[in-house]
This record gives C-alpha cells, sequence and structure tokens, in this order.
C-alpha cells in the first residue's frame, strides 16, 4: 500500500506540472467563455440546452478525450523518454503496484485537469441559469474519461514513441469517424461509454435529447454501464502494463 | 604477450554477488553483449572500455532492466528481473542524466528510500545526502542542478537503502575534479565496507585510482579481466604507433630501423609513423637518432593512445 501510494502521489506531481496543467485547462475551460459570449438574450433554459450541446458536441467529443490522452501518455511515456523509469523499475516493488500505481495517478491527474474545465463551465452555466445541478453529470462524464483514458493510454504510452499522436489518430479515426458509421463498434467506444453516463444524469431537452441518442446509436444511456466498462478497461490494462513491465526491454538500447 | 589480461582469468571471483553467465544481448541484428562470462564480488570492480564497448548494456542487463537474449544474470542468486525482492539490496546509477525534475533532491532521495522499504525515509535520505556532500542543496530543485550534481543525487538514492551490492554506470561524467576525487573515495570506502561496487567507465586512469580488479570490454565482449597491475602489465606490451615530425624523414627512418623494436614505418613528406613494440626504448632513441642524421624533430606523439586502441589490440590477440 506504501508503494503504491509512493508511485501514484509522485507520478502525479510530474503529471501536474505548472506548463501541462495551465496549457490543458486553457483547453478543458474554454467551455465557459463559449458559453458566457453566447448567453446574452437568451432564456435560462436556452442557455442550459446550449451548455449540454457545447459539452456533448465539443467538451466530450474533443476537448475531455484529447486532455485525458495528453495525461495518459505521459505517464509512462515520459518516463521511458527521459530514461527515469530505472528510478521506478530497480526497486523492490511488485509491477502490478507500479502499473496500478500509474495508471491511478494518470486517471486522478487527468480528472483534475477535466474537472478544472467543467468547474468553470459549471459556474458560468450556474450563474446564467440559476440550476446549479447542471454540473453534476458532467463531472461523472470526466471521471469516466479520465478512468477510462488512463486504462488505454498509459500503456501505448509505454509501447509507443509518439504515443500522443497515435492516440490523437485513434480518437478521430476510430471514435469519432468510424464510430459514427459502423454501429458494431459503437460499444466499446469511449466517448459513447463517456456519453452514456452523460446522458444518464443530465437534464436534458427534446433538442439535447436527438442529439445525444445520434452519438450513441445503439449503446443504452447509462451510468452503472458506463462505470463498469471503464472499471473493466482498468483491470484489463493494469494487467497489459503489469506484463509489459514485467517481461518487455524499457530501455532504449 | 603471453601475459595478456585474457590469460589472467580472474574472471571468477570466489565470492561473487553478481554473475553473468555466457551472457549475450542484441538488438535486432546489432549484438551489443556476446557470450560474457564474468563474475563481480566485494571491493571496487571497473568496468572497462571504449564507448559502445556493451558497458552499458551489460550493466542493465546484471541490473534485470534489460533481459539477456542468452545465458544468464544474477544478483545474489537470484534473477533480478523476476525477483524484485533482490531490489533491497542493489543500487543502480544509470548512466542517462535524467533525473525527476519535479523533485527536489531530499524528496527523490527520499521517496527512493521509502519504495525501498526503508524504515525511517528522512533519516535514511539525511545520511545519504550528507554521503555525496549535498545537503546544502538538498532542498532545491533537481531541474536547477548541475550535471556533477544530478550524478551525486543519484548516487545519493542509490546507496540511501544500504545495498550490498551497487551497479553505478559512469557515475563520474559530468563531476568537477573535486566532486570525482569525493566520489571515488567514496566508491572506494564503501568497496572497502565489503559491497560489492560496480563501476563503468571508459577512462582508465579514474578506474585506476579506485578499483581493486578490472573487467575489460570491447565489441560486447570481455577483453579481460583481473587486476589492474595485470592490466597495465599487459597494456604495456601493446604496439604503439608513434608519429615523429622531422625535416628529414628519410634519413632518421633508416638510423630508426636498425634498433630491432622497430616493427613498421611510415614515411610521408612531413614526417615518420613507427610501429614499436617498445615505445620507452624508441623514445630514447629518437634523439640519438635526430644527431646522428643531423635531423630537426619538430615534434613527437602516440597515434593510438586511446584506451579504445590498446583494447582492439587486446581482443585481436584472444
Amino acid at each position: 500500500m506504501r508503494a503504491f501510494l509512493l508511485i501514484t502521489r509522485s507520478v502525479m506531481g510530474r503529471l501536474l506540472g505548472l506548463r501541462r496543467s495551465i496549457g490543458l485547462f486553457v483547453l478543458t475551460g474554454s467551455i465557459a467563455p463559449i458559453l458566457l459570449f453566447l448567453a446574452p438574450g437568451r432564456s435560462g433554459d436556452e442557455v442550459a440546452t446550449l451548455y449540454n450541446d457545447i459539452t456533448v458536441g465539443l467538451g466530450l467529443s474533443i476537448l475531455f478525450p484529447v486532455a485525458a490522452l495528453v495525461v495518459s501518455t505521459a505517464a509512462l511515456g515520459e518516463e521511458r523518454k527521459s530514461h527515469t523509469l530505472p528510478f521506478l523499475l530497480l526497486k523492490p516493488t511488485s509491477r502490478w503496484v507500479i502499473a496500478l500505481g500509474v495508471i491511478t495517478a494518470a486517471a486522478l491527474a487527468s480528472f483534475v485537469i477535466l474537472e478544472a474545465g467543467v468547474l468553470a463551465s459549471w459556474i458560468a452555466a450556474g450563474v446564467v441559469t440559476g440550476d446549479w445541478s447542471i454540473g453534476v453529470s458532467t463531472t461523472v462524464a470526466a471521471a469516466v474519461q479520465s478512468v477510462a483514458s488512463a486504462a488505454l493510454f498509459v500503456p501505448l504510452g509505454l509501447l509507443v514513441g509518439r504515443a500522443a499522436v497515435v492516440g490523437l489518430g485513434y480518437l478521430l479515426i476510430w471514435e469519432v469517424t468510424l464510430g459514427s458509421v459502423i454501429e458494431g463498434i459503437q460499444a466499446s467506444s469511449i466517448y459513447r461509454i463517456v456519453v452514456s453516463a452523460w446522458a444518464d444524469l443530465a437534464t436534458m431537452t427534446p433538442d439535447n435529447l436527438d442529439t445525444v441518442n445520434e452519438v450513441l446509436g445503439r449503446v443504452e444511456a447509462g451510468v452503472g454501464g458506463a462505470v463498469a466498462k471503464a472499471a473493466a478497461l482498468a483491470i484489463i490494462s493494469i494487467t497489459i502494463t503489469g506484463l509489459l513491465l514485467r517481461h518487455r526491454d524499457l530501455i532504449p538500447e | 604477450m603471453s601475459g595478456a589480461p585474457h590469460a589472467m582469468d580472474a574472471r571468477d571471483v570466489s565470492d561473487a554477488t553478481v554473475v553473468a553467465s555466457d551472457l549475450s544481448k542484441w538488438f535486432g541484428q546489432k549484438v551489443a553483449v556476446s557470450e560474457v562470462s564474468c563474475s563481480f564480488g566485494p571491493g571496487v570492480t571497473g568496468l572497462l572500455g571504449p564507448n559502445g564497448a556493451g558497458k552499458t548494456t551489460l550493466l542493465r542487463v546484471l541490473a534485470g532492466l534489460l533481459s539477456p537474449s542468452a545465458g544468464k544474470a544474477t544478483i545474489l542468486g537470484r534473477n533480478p528481473k523476476r525477483h524484485h525482492s533482490v531490489y533491497r539490496q542493489v543500487g543502480f546509477v544509470p548512466e542517462d542524466e535524467a533525473v525527476y525534475n519535479h523533485m527536489n533532491a531530499r524528496r527523490f532521495v527520499e521517496w527512493s528510500a521509502a519504495l525501498s522499504q526503508v524504515e525511517d525515509a528522512r533519516l535514511a535520505a539525511q545520511r545519504a545526502l550528507d554521503r555525496v556532500q549535498l545537503s546544502e542543496d538538498a532542498d532545491r530543485s533537481l531541474s536547477g542542478f548541475s550535471k556533477g550534481m544530478r550524478q551525486r543525487a543519484k548516487v545519493a538514492s542509490a546507496l540511501v537503502h544500504d545495498p550490498q551490492v551497487l551497479i553505478l554506470d559512469e557515475p563520474l561524467n559530468g563531476t568537477d575534479p573535486v566532486q570525482r576525487a569525493r566520489l571515488i573515495e567514496l566508491f572506494m570506502q564503501l568497496g572497502g565496507e565489503g559491497r560489492t561496487i560496480i563501476v563503468s567507465s571508459h577512462v582508465l586512469a579514474e578506474v585506476d585510482r579506485m578499483a581493486t580488479r578490472v573487467v575489460a570490454m570491447v565489441n560486447g565482449r570481455l577483453a579481460a579481466a583481473g587486476s589492474v597491475a595485470a592490466l597495465r602489465d599487459a597494456m604495456s606490451d601493446t604496439p604503439r604507433l608513434i608519429r615523429i615530425d622531422t625535416d628529414r624523414p628519410r634519413r632518421l627512418a633508416r638510423r630508426l630501423l636498425a634498433g630491432n623494436w622497430v616493427e613498421a614505418v611510415r614515411i610521408d613528406p612531413a614526417g615518420i609513423e613507427i610501429r614499436t613494440s617498445d615505445a620507452g626504448t624508441l623514445g630514447l632513441d629518437i634523439a640519438v637518432a635526430a644527431r646522428e642524421t643531423d635531423s630537426v624533430v619538430t615534434a613527437v606523439s602516440a597515434e593510438d593512445d586511446s584506451l579504445e586502441s590498446v583494447f582492439r589490440y587486446l581482443v585481436e590477440q584472444r
């Protein structure tokens, strides 16, 4: 337990470096100024609808996945690139504990950055609409996004040199493009898992509902299912990362 | 060359703590370490070799950072790649300059101590920082450290849990002469305490100062092993290429060829290159020959004085 906490804390400290945090907050927090810019002259309900549309169409589809991707690929990828992995690996610590610690750290660091953006838009929407429950669903979605992205992209960072670029390609090609036309892959799409959690908790207008249904396709809205899928991904990822740390040469020649 | 170091056979030590058995490591087509068998025991052992000799790869395999392609490596009788508990007894200083830039030195060393299951990590860290004389700067961020200070922080982190085996890959790189002397003294102290200290370096003089035993590598193979004195003796037999700049190269060369210590001569308009098995005698003879031939010698230099050339010679002799 001590090793797990030490690793989680240290990796989080590195991932939440000032420059990276500010840069990614600019990304995830950009929904708030957009909302404030478009809000004048609209009713509270219209602003709530607008908030939901921007959250699903921009936040959950692009901004949050990209921010979580950057953080998650850096968790072990940065250690690999900067040659600091020996400090972590040459310790009397199980590889599973290291994998669990790093993936937990990546998920927590992603959540901190995403939630900072969520809070900014939550406050903006709350001030304009007077509905202070509006950000709850987005907070849950950010949590699911953080866990799923950490599960997917931490091992990718360990395996691939330019993991952030590869991950971005995956998001654009698999999640956004193919996911919208091939129904068979929708159930495993992280974007749809996250939106299904968000949709289960959000208060939506009929317009919002149409947008969400279009995104989800055959995937049922449900926070329980989304959390279960994210947890399953995390368990698989810890296993894969642990095996990689155990058996693969991770130090360049 | 009958006393060549590969024949000294001191590849193995009786009280071995770190053992390489027929160890090979290749990356694709490139063979980095080839069939190396040797062992390391208490005291300071220098792992010598020119850049690219395979020292770093060997140390990484020994430490369990890389899996051997063939053969095996053990530390304290266990395979470190499988038995991670062995790292309670192992400290490692990687060659790379990198450290955790988001930490200060104290936190870095404390973190290492805690992960190595030291009970009082804070106290152990303070002791290790004192040992490398970094206490005064311990609360500064590692990102602002000079290369030498980073090396010392890495050494502190490697010895904070009081390991039985310390593997140090070019630990003196980037250190100034004062720091270097202190680190060498520290390694000698640690070796004197009965720990196994393996220090890689491509600088013979550094190893000479601290190591009682040397393992030399060239082109991924074990070229020599034994005491420092034996290696030096072997090197004194090595043919040397000496360049003499003179105004009358042909006359001087003819005269020098009379000495039986000259193996080959190459003449160019500006001077002579002589291959000799006895550089000392040749050096004495040059002045006499210059006087006799009325030649003006403007410079005498050793063309192949590098460790690499000496080691290459050792390998060619195998």
